[in-house]
C-alpha cells in the first residue's frame, strides 16, 4: 500500500510539472509583457525635464509636395478635402456625408486624429473621442484612458479570453444609440475588466505628412542606408531589420511597426478598423451584428460619375481610400525652422552620441511617377526598420516579423511640433521620450548612456535641436 | 498498480523534460551564454575573461542576436555618477552585411565613418595592440564631452568589438588599462578542443544528405544557423542565432538529418564550425 501511494505521489507530482511547466513558461511570457507594458505612465527620471515643449508658430506642415504640375496640386487639394469628410452610419445626417460609419469605431474621419499641427499630422490638444462618444445619441462610454486632454487612442488586447494570442484592434465606441442606426444593440467592449487583467495596449496616430517619399524610397535604397552605418552601428549595440510584405518579400515601412506596405494599404485598413467603412481593400465588416448592417459593401467605392465636383476628376472617380492616400503621397514633409547655435549644436550630438544610427537623417527616393519626386533627398530621421526596443516600450503585439518588443523607428521630422511621443502616447514629454528608449533588451541603451553622460547643456541642446525640426 | 503509477510518473517527466531549449546539445556553449558573476564577466565560447574595474556592474540585457549575427554580449557600466560604459558585443563574420574579413578594415571603415560626423575627432588613429596574447585594433576618438575607444579582435570567425565610452580622457585611460586584466583563450578555460571555423562549408561537395527544415512564418526572413559538425560527418551541435520558435524548431529537426563530409586537415578529421542560412 506504501509502495502504491508513493508511486501515486510520484505520478501525481510528474503530471503537475507536465501541466503547469508550460503554463508557467506561458506565465513567465505573459508576465514579462505585463511588465513591459507602461499603462499610460511616464518613465521618471530624477531629472527635472529640459524640454520647452511643442514649438510655436505657424505648421511646419501640411501643404502639397513642391513640385507637382497642376493636375497633381488639384488632386492633392481634392484629396485634403476628402480626407476631412466625417463620416454617419448611412451619411444621411446634415454636416456627415460620409457613408459607413461602424459599427464599431475610435473615430468618425481621418482629419479627427491625423490633425495636429496641420490636417495629417498626428493626436490635437483636444481628443475628439470624448465629443464623438455622444454625438448623434449615441450613448458610448468614454473609458478610463481617454481624457480630453490627452492622445486619440486606439486599443489592442494581448489575448483572446481562451488565452490565444489576439493584438487586434478594439473599437471604443459603437453606434448604438445613434439617430442614424436604429434597431442597433451592440455593448462597448469591457474596458474595465480588460485593463484590470493588463491585456490593453494602446497606439496613437502616426503623423502622415510626407510620406510619398518613403514610399518612393526603392528597397535597396533602404538598404544602403542602413548598411553604410553598419560599423557604427555595432560598436553601440544596435542591429536592426525590415519588415517584410508576406505576399512579395518587399519592406513595409508604414505604422507603429513598419506593418503596412502601402498608404493605399495603410488607408483602407483604418478607414475599415478605425471608422468601421468597409472599402474595395477591406470590403467585410468586422462587426457582423445583423440589427447593425445599414448599407451595402463595400461603403467606399469607386466612383462611376464624378459626383464631388472636386475640381480632379481623378479624386471625383477614386475612391475614399485612394483619395487618402493620394492626400498622403502628395503631401509635403514638416520643415524644419532654421539653425540657430543651439540647434547646431544639438544636430553635433545627435550624430555624436550615436540617435543617428537609427534616426538615419537623410533617404533618397527612386523613379517616381509625380512630377519633381524622383530621385529627392528628404529628411525623415528613420531607417524604417525594426528594432528591438527592450522590455520597457514593448507592447506585446507582433506585426509581420515585428516581434511585441520591436518597432519601427519612428520618423522625427516634424516631432518639434508633436504633442504626444511613443506609440502610446505615454509621454508628452521628449526627455521622457528620449529616456524610455533604455531599458532590458533595448537597441538604443548604449546611445541613452552616451545621453546620460553628456554635460547638460548638451542634453539641453540636443532636446532643442529635435523641437526644430 | 504502483508499477502503473510509475509508469505514468516517468513517461510523464520524459514528455515535460523534452521540452526543446533552442538547440539539438544545450552542453555547448553559444556566444550570448556570457555572463558577469562575481564581478567578472566571463564567456566560455570565447574563451573569455575578464574582471570588472571596482564599482562595474551590467547595465541590465542586451537585444537578442540580430538576423545577421550581431551579438550584444554584455553592457557594462560604472556605478555612481555615470563615469563611464564598456560594450562587449560580436559580429558573426559567416552572416555579416559587411564583407571584410580582418578587423583592421572594419576599424578603418568605422573611422572613416566617423570622420563625417560633424564634431568627431579622431584621438588616435587605428592602431594594433595585444591583449592577453591576441591582436586587437584600436581607435580612439571624441565629440561632445565624450571619450571612446573601440578594440576589435577576430575569434572563431567572429569579430569581438569592445566599445568604451567615458566621460573624460583620464577615465578612459584607466578604463583602458583595466583591459589589461582581460584574457581570450587562457590555457584550461574550455572543457574541449575549439572546432576549426569554416564560411560556407554545408555547399553541395561538402553535405551528403540534407533534410529542408518544414516552412514556418515570417515568410521572406534569412535565419542564420551556426552547427558544429562532429569528426563523423553528424551534427554535434545546432546554434539558431535568430527565428522565430517555429523556424527554430524546425530548423533543429531538419539538421537532425543532415549528413557533411568530415572536415580533415592532413587526413586526420576533425570538427568543423560552419554557418547556414535557412530562407524561409
Amino acid at each position: 500500500m506504501k509502495q502504491f501511494w508513493l508511486g501515486q505521489l510520484a505520478a501525481v507530482t510528474a503530471i503537475l510539472v507536465l501541466v503547469f511547466r508550460p503554463i508557467a513558461l506561458l506565465g513567465t511570457a505573459v508576465a514579462q509583457d505585463g511588465t513591459a507594458v507602461n499603462f499610460g505612465t511616464a518613465p521618471h527620471g530624477k531629472k527635472k525635464s529640459i524640454d520647452p515643449g511643442p514649438r510655436g508658430g505657424a505648421p511646419g506642415a501640411g501643404g502639397p509636395l513642391v513640385g507637382l504640375d497642376d493636375d497633381e496640386q488639384a488632386l492633392f487639394k481634392a484629396a485634403k478635402s476628402r480626407f476631412q469628410e466625417i463620416d454617419s452610419v448611412s451619411g444621411t445626417i446634415p454636416g456627415e456625408a460620409g457613408i459607413g460609419l461602424g459599427p464599431r469605431f475610435n473615430l468618425n474621419g481621418c482629419a479627427g486624429c491625423h490633425v495636429f499641427p496641420a490636417v495629417g499630422g498626428s493626436s490635437p490638444a483636444i481628443n475628439p473621442q470624448i465629443a464623438v462618444a455622444k454625438l448623434d445619441g449615441a450613448k458610448n462610454v468614454v473609458p478610463s484612458f481617454i481624457s480630453e486632454t490627452g492622445p486619440v487612442r486606439e486599443v489592442r488586447f494581448f489575448q483572446n479570453p481562451d488565452g490565444t494570442p489576439d493584438g487586434g484592434v478594439h473599437d471604443l465606441f459603437v453606434i448604438t444609440g445613434r439617430t442614424d442606426a436604429p434597431g442597433c444593440n451592440i455593448n462597448q467592449p469591457d474596458f474595465a475588466t480588460e485593463l484590470a487583467q493588463h491585456n490593453v495596449i494602446f497606439r496613437i496616430p502616426t503623423p502622415t505628412f510626407g510620406l510619398g517619399l518613403v514610399e518612393n524610397v526603392p528597397d535597396s535604397y533602404l538598404e544602403a542606408a542602413q548598411a553604410a552605418n553598419g560599423s557604427v552601428a555595432a560598436s553601440l549595440g544596435v542591429s536592426g531589420v525590415f519588415n517584410r510584405s508576406a505576399n512579395d518579400g518587399t519592406i513595409t515601412r508604414f505604422g507603429w511597426k513598419a506593418q503596412n506596405k502601402s498608404l493605399l494599404m495603410f488607408a483602407g485598413e483604418a478607414y475599415n478598423v478605425e471608422q468601421g467603412v468597409t472599402n474595395e481593400l477591406f470590403p467585410n465588416e468586422r462587426e457582423t451584428a445583423a440589427s447593425c448592417q445599414y448599407n451595402g459593401l463595400p461603403e467606399d467605392t469607386t466612383n462611376l460619375a464624378p459626383n464631388f465636383n472636386s475640381g480632379s476628376l481623378a479624386s471625383d472617380y477614386s475612391s475614399d481610400v485612394v483619395n487618402f492616400a493620394a492626400f498622403m503621397r502628395l503631401s509635403a514633409p514638416p520643415t524644419p525652422v532654421p539653425d540657430t547655435a543651439l540647434t547646431a549644436r544639438g544636430r553635433q550630438v545627435f550624430q555624436n552620441i550615436g540617435c543617428q544610427t537609427c534616426h538615419i537623417m537623410t533617404q533618397t527616393t527612386g523613379q517616381s511617377g509625380y512630377s519633381g519626386q524622383s530621385n529627392v533627398s528628404f529628411s525623415p530621421f528613420s531607417d524604417f526598420a525594426l528594432h528591438d526596443m527592450g522590455t520597457g516600450l514593448a507592447d506585446g503585439i507582433a506585426q509581420g516579423s515585428a516581434s511585441g518588443r520591436e518597432f519601427r523607428t519612428a520618423p522625427l521630422w516634424g516631432i518639434g511640433q508633436r504633442l504626444f511621443f511613443l506609440h502610446d502616447g505615454r509621454t508628452a514629454d521628449l526627455y521622457r521620450a528620449i529616456k524610455a528608449h533604455a531599458s532590458n533588451g533595448s537597441e538604443a541603451n548604449t546611445v541613452i548612456s552616451n545621453f546620460e553622460m553628456l554635460a547638460p547643456a548638451d542634453q539641453h541642446a540636443l532636446v532643442d535641436f529635435l523641437r526644430s525640426l | 498498480m504502483y508499477r502503473i503509477w510509475a509508469l505514468a510518473a516517468l513517461a510523464c517527466l520524459t514528455v515535460a523534460l523534452a521540452v526543446p531549449r533552442g538547440s539539438a546539445n544545450v552542453s555547448a556553449a553559444n556566444p550570448e551564454d556570457g555572463k558577469v558573476i562575481s564581478g567578472k564577466y566571463t564567456n566560455k565560447y570565447f574563451a573569455m575573461a575578464y574582471p570588472l574595474p571596482s564599482g562595474w556592474g551590467e547595465d541590465g540585457e542586451g537585444p537578442a542576436p540580430s538576423y545577421s549575427g550581431y551579438y550584444v554580449l554584455s553592457a557594462l557600466k560604472s556605478g555612481g555618477g555615470r563615469a563611464g560604459t564598456m560594450l562587449i558585443a560580436a559580429q558573426d563574420q559567416f552572416f555579416a552585411a559587411d564583407v571584410s574579413s580582418r578587423a583592421q578594415e572594419i576599424v578603418e571603415r568605422f573611422r572613416r565613418l566617423l570622420a563625417e560626423i560633424d564634431g568627431m575627432m579622431i584621438d588616435h588613429e587605428p592602431e594594433e595592440v595585444t591583449i592577453s596574447g591576441i591582436p586587437f585594433t584600436r581607435l580612439d576618438f571624441s565629440g561632445v564631452g565624450l571619450y571612446r575607444t573601440v578594440l576589435v579582435a577576430e575569434r572563431r570567425c567572429h569579430f569581438v568589438s569592445l566599445s568604451l565610452t567615458t566621460a573624460g580622457p583620464d577615465e578612459r585611460a584607466s578604463l583602458t588599462e583595466s583591459l589589461l586584466r582581460l584574457s581570450l583563450g587562457e590555457p584550461g578555460d574550455r572543457a574541449e578542443e575549439v572546432p576549426v571555423c569554416v564560411k560556407d562549408y554545408a555547399t553541395p561537395d561538402h553535405v551528403i544528405s540534407r533534410v529542408e527544415p518544414t516552412p514556418a512564418a515570417p515568410k521572406f526572413t534569412l535565419v542564420p544557423v551556426r552547427v558544429i559538425i562532429g569528426v563523423d560527418g553528424l551534427v554535434r551541435h545546432i546554434h539558431v542565432i535568430r527565428a522565430s520558435a517555429d523556424q527554430r524548431a524546425n530548423i533543429t529537426a531538419a539538421l537532425g538529418g543532415w549528413q557533411f563530409r568530415p572536415f580533415t586537415i592532413e587526413g586526420r578529421p576533425v570538427e568543423v564550425e560552419t554557418g547556414i542560412t535557412f530562407r524561409f
